[in-house]
């Protein structure tokens, strides 16, 4: 299924030595990239491992507290019907040794 | 047609797969696991992964007064992926099953409270909604799903 590329509607901008761009110039040559997408690339990569490395995140003092609130109720969510289906394939296919056999 | 947003993301998840799963096994930043192809003539090749860690959920404001929970432990879904040959074959729905089966045990052994993960678009998202996955409090943009709602759905559902 394509999905359509979300519109690069976003503009940033930043200053930077000459010698900082000079390198970022000869990079994205080495690669073949323009300097925007080699820029756009390499900084968004750095961005989700800095992301993902950061395991806190912050919410607001409401959002919290009625999170905290339905995470101290009864199991009431009902199951749904791909997951009943899968659910019970996997006991289905788990063998005396606890190994998987799909 | 592949988009532009679709091969950026293919080449993250591939990256992530080639360059980092092994590092952050290594350092204890997060644990990747791996769907492997062993019935073919093509063994060993791998079919999708997904990684997953543990995070915490902490309100923005100072609390007024010291309450007997600060934050919210929960287990991160940072990355599912299957490989584009393999797409459409129900791979990462059985790769998700095998996620809520493995973090149950976890959550029974460390009373972590939730599966919280960050879908890269709708059609991700309309994924997860079938497994009831729901928005996150006060961050649509994140869902979560209670470990005590999948335990139930196990313990009721794998009888043999």
């Amino acid at each position: 299924m394509a999905t359509s590329a979300p519109a690069k509607s976003n503009q940033m901008s930043l200053r930077i030595t000459p010698k900082a761009k000079q390198i970022i110039e000869q990079a994205a040559t080495i690669a073949g990239q323009t300097v925007t997408d080699f820029v756009v690339a390499t900084s968004t990569e750095k961005a989700r491992q800095v992301v993902e490395q950061h395991r806190v995140l912050t919410m607001s003092q409401t959002a919290f507290d009625e999170l905290a609130a339905v995470l101290d109720g009864p199991a009431t969510l009902p199951i749904t019907p791909l997951a009943s289906k899968l659910i019970g394939e996997y006991a289905d296919s788990t063998q005396e040794d606890g190994t998987l056999d799909w | 047609m592949v988009e532009e947003a679709d091969r950026e993301t293919a080449a993250d998840m591939n990256l992530f797969l080639q360059r980092y799963a092994i590092e952050q096994a290594k350092k204890g930043v997060s644990r990747t696991y791996i769907l492997r192809d062993d019935n073919t003539t093509d063994s060993g090749r791998v079919i999708g992964y997904y990684a997953t860690s543990v995070g915490h959920l902490i309100p923005n404001d100072i609390p007024k007064v010291v309450s007997s929970r600060m934050t919210i432990p929960v287990f991160l879904l940072l990355r599912l992926a299957i490989d584009k040959d393999f797409q459409g074959k129900g791979y990462g729905a059985k790769l998700f099953i095998h996620v809520l089966h493995r973090l149950v045990r976890l959550a029974e052994e460390t009373g972590i409270y939730a599966l919280v993960l960050d879908p890269l678009n709708d059609h991700v998202r309309s994924f997860y909604e079938k497994f009831g996955l729901r928005p996150l409090p006060g961050d649509a943009t994140r869902m979560y799903i209670r470990m005590r709602d999948v335990e139930a759905w196990i313990s009721q559902n794998s009888q043999k």
